[in-house]
């Protein structure tokens, strides 16, 4: 099991916080502190037409929040969400799956400014979040469940089914359809689509995002912020400047 | 055991707009004031610097700058039959915490009601026959005229430096302004604002329909200002970055950039931060307050005695502590009686989205009150008779600076992942804009503020519990004006569009808008209002509560301006009237 994992991920030419060598199968990492021995060992091969312009490896980083099956299934979740193609690196290779591992360890995960206090009821959906759980919590408690779920209708767990088959269980996620454990139809499927996207799209210091690809990709400006003699002087023409990260501007 | 402090002439508590421009007017008089803020200190100088201010997921998504709802939020439901449940997390609004309050984070979209809403039931009446109105429509004529606020609502757009193109003054209709508007003294004190190529777009499409567009009166200023009480304010460069930002350009209207300059100086004045108000507290007769009570943030406990008690929080914050003062009758929706919680009212808001191959339109580009309106459907500037609703929307296209975690509008039909979904991203982002409308919400006998039976916050005490959705009326409405913004967007002749109606229930969870209004409304008669015409308590006449909790209906545009002017308006009768005699200024 664990090693068809890894060779989704070798095929899936990820190079990942628990990667792989030079094609190689790496062992799973047992803990998160393997994890980030394991991180050492990746090398920045690139994987897309994209990655080849980026201008320096990928910075080693070690998850701190995901175990390593988590790990597995975000990783295949992300990349199934944003593949490797002409216009980006993979999700992974963007940062995403560790931008989300790091939002679960942090505030946001933790539901740092989220009301926690009972008594609890499901509630009507208009309701908003109603689970006795934090974001970071959610993700632990619907992963197995959807592992489990693709195991009994595929025969293989989440990152190893069919791209179509993953298509399929996300969908079904959203509708309730596939079983995501203690959690209201749609929850979870919402929670990772937006965790998904923020990584794309948030600006580069939070992990995801390298290299302001996905800001390339669609012609955003970033973090910059000086229209004041383009506005009314670039109708209809395209932005020609680079996007600028905070990191750029600082 | 609370200790006692050293009494002070007036206390505000929340220092946001209203808290600001009253604590400048008081001051000025010589009176003493303190402002109790349960947030902490923000200047823009080092708080909202860029390039950290520029920072999307930290403040847009995140919600950096607003309250922590894990300490204390407010508790929801559609309807009396469901049990209502804490917001565990912000989405539908955004209450915000801290010096400047939401001054510090929205869009600077200035506006004034027109004439027809201070009077909208008597109005309507008039015009469609008194049946017109449903009897579960709760909506009333306002105390105040539009005449009366005027001079007010001019003097909060001067001091914010408000840019825009009059379109009535002394009641001559003025080429390129708003020609609905109401009449106002004199012209706009900066330029309006500059027009991307999509608001160009709209503004020709609506003009060639026999509509009248008009730029968004915008307090970003829109060159080097100083205001009459001589603070400077900067230029706004576009940036893209308003709602929910701080402005690191002093140029976004802010309490910090058009006041706290000269209130940190003043020695009349003190600003006490961290210090959370957990109550008025009132004589054993209850008809005067003595002062408010508050927790400092090592859990202490305060009475800060007052001749004076100004609640100046968010709209929903004052209701509450009403309540929780004992301040005014609770409204009870079985017998319809009680004004505080009363015609509780939210904004309805639609969108319609027109994408065009041929075309870029960087829609990074902007401010937050950077947009061309037509008001053609908005207030009773078309005929309701046929229609048979109350209320209308304002119908834009905003360059506010389409961030791309929030905003990516993509055709209907396209994917929502994968390498489809890239391509449909990265070739649709820059094609793209929204034709939005924002509308009224009738206030409706169901709808309303009271304090929660069930959940308290981390003081113990009961939060707010809103019970809300949207009328029939309210949905006819806004579906009305979607097709008329779809109609403009057809006429535009996109490659492809999207609608998006707003439909009910009512939810929580995705963004709409943070223009809550009602819950401590003023009238004219005290069995169906919280507060007089000068926003002072019917039942506590040394309390006056600000804000736009003060609106007896929500009526489609923006509330600061309105809010600004009712905070000046209700100043002006505390320092020429209520100061020389204090007690009712209307009798009950």
């Amino acid at each position: 099991m664990t090693i068809k994992r890894r060779e989704f991920v070798v095929g899936a030419g990820v190079i990942g916080v628990v990667g792989v060598t030079g094609g190689s199968v790496a062992p799973q990492p047992a803990s998160a502190e393997h994890a980030m021995q394991m991180g050492a060992k990746q090398t920045a091969q690139a994987s897309s037409p994209a990655q080849t312009a980026t201008s320096a490896p990928p910075e080693k980083r070690a998850y701190t929040f995901l175990n390593p099956d988590e790990a597995t299934w975000v990783e295949a979740a992300v990349n199934h969400m944003i593949p490797a193609d002409d216009l980006t690196a993979s999700g992974v290779d963007l940062g995403i799956a560790y931008f989300i591992d790091q939002q679960l360890a942090g505030g946001f995960g933790q539901g740092g400014k989220m009301f926690m206090q009972g008594p609890w009821h499901p509630g009507v959906p208009q309701q908003g979040w109603q689970v006795r759980l934090s974001p970071a919590e959610a993700y632990r408690a619907a992963i197995p469940a959807i592992n489990a779920y693709c195991t009994k209708t595929y025969g293989k767990d989440f990152s190893s089914i069919t791209e179509s088959q993953r298509d399929e269980v996300l969908n079904d996620l959203g509708t309730g359809k596939a079983d995501s454990g203690p959690l209201p139809a749609g929850l979870f499927l919402d929670l990772l689509y937006q965790n998904v996207m923020e990584g794309f799209f948030s600006d580069p210091a939070y992990g995801g995002n390298r290299d302001k690809a996905a800001w390339k990709m669609i012609g955003y400006s970033g973090a910059t912020g000086n229209f004041v003699d383009l506005i009314e002087t670039t109708y209809n023409k395209p932005y020609t400047e680079p996007s600028q990260s905070i990191a750029d501007l600082s | 055991m609370a200790t006692k402090l050293k009494p002070v002439d007036a206390v505000i508590v929340g220092f946001g707009w209203t808290g600001a421009v009253l604590a400048r007017e008081l001051t000025k008089t010589g009176l003493n004031v303190l402002a109790l803020e349960r947030g902490g200190m923000r200047d823009t100088i080092p708080n909202f610097a860029a390039p950290m201010i520029h920072d999307e997921l930290r403040f847009a998504i995140r919600h950096d700058l607003m309250q922590d709802a894990s300490r204390e939020t407010l508790t929801f439901r559609n309807n009396v039959d469901q049990t209502a449940l804490p917001i565990r997390r912000w989405g539908s609004f955004l209450p915000g915490n801290g010096v400047g309050g939401a001054g510090v984070h929205w869009n600077g979209q200035h506006y004034r009601f027109a004439p027809s809403e201070f009077r909208i039931r008597s109005h309507y009446g008039e015009r469609y026959g008194k049946t017109f109105i449903p009897k579960e429509m709760t909506i009333q004529d306002w105390p105040v005229t539009y005449d009366e606020l005027e001079p007010y609502y001019d003097r909060f757009e001067y001091l914010c430096g408000t840019a825009g193109k009059a379109g009535n003054i002394k009641g001559v209709i003025q080429e390129g302004g708003n020609p609905f508007e109401g009449s106002r003294a004199r012209e706009y004190p900066n330029p309006a604002m500059k027009r991307s190529f999509q608001m160009k777009m709209f503004e020709d499409a609506t003009r060639e329909m026999g509509f009248h567009p008009y730029v968004q009166p915008s307090s970003d200023v829109t060159q080097a200002y100083t205001n009459p009480e001589g603070v400077d304010m900067g230029s706004c460069v576009y940036c893209g970055f308003c709602e929910r930002f701080g402005c690191e350009m002093s140029a976004k209207a802010s309490p910090q950039s058009t006041l706290l300059p000269l209130l940190l100086k003043d020695p009349r004045f003190e600003l006490r931060t961290l210090s959370h108000v957990t109550k008025v507290n009132l004589d054993s007769g209850r008809k005067k307050a003595t002062g408010v009570t508050y927790i400092d943030s090592q859990g202490r406990e305060f009475e800060q005695p007052a001749d004076m008690v100004l609640l100046c929080a968010f709209g929903l914050h004052n209701a509450r502590l009403m309540m929780l003062s004992g301040i005014g009758r609770i409204y009870d929706p079985k017998t319809g009686k009680g004004g505080v919680g009363r015609n509780y009212a939210y904004q309805m808001s639609s969108s319609v989205t027109a994408h065009f191959n041929d075309k870029v339109f960087n829609p990074f580009m902007g401010a937050g009150a950077c947009a061309m309106i037509i008001d053609d459907f908005n207030y009773d500037n078309f005929d309701h008779g046929p229609l048979g609703f109350v209320g209308g929307s304002y119908i834009c296209v905003e360059s506010k600076g389409q961030r791309p975690i929030d905003f990516r509008n993509l055709p209907p039909g396209e994917p929502r992942w994968g390498k489809g979904w890239k391509q449909s991203v990265a070739h649709w982002y820059n094609r793209t804009f929204v034709i939005a409308s924002f509308g009224s919400v009738t206030a409706q006998r169901s709808n309303y503020l009271d304090l929660d039976p069930n959940y308290k916050d981390g003081f113990g005490n009961p939060l707010l519990r809103m019970t809300f959705d949207f009328s029939k009326n309210d949905l006819d409405m806004s579906k009305y004006c979607t097709d008329r913004a779809a109609d403009i967007a057809k006429h535009m002749n996109p490659d492809k569009m999207g609608i998006n109606y707003r439909k009910g229930p009512y939810s929580i969870v995705p963004y709409q808008t943070t223009h809550t209004t009602g819950g401590t409304i003023m009238g004219a008669d005290p069995t169906t209002s919280a507060v007089n015409r000068y926003l002072q308590s019917w039942d506590v006449p040394n309390v006056f509560v600000m804000g736009a909790g003060a609106f007896p209906q929500n009526p489609s545009h923006n509330p600061t301006g309105t809010v600004g002017a009712l905070a000046y308006w209700a100043a002006d009768a505390i320092t020429t009237k209520y100061l020389k005699s204090p007690g009712r200024l209307v009798p009950s």
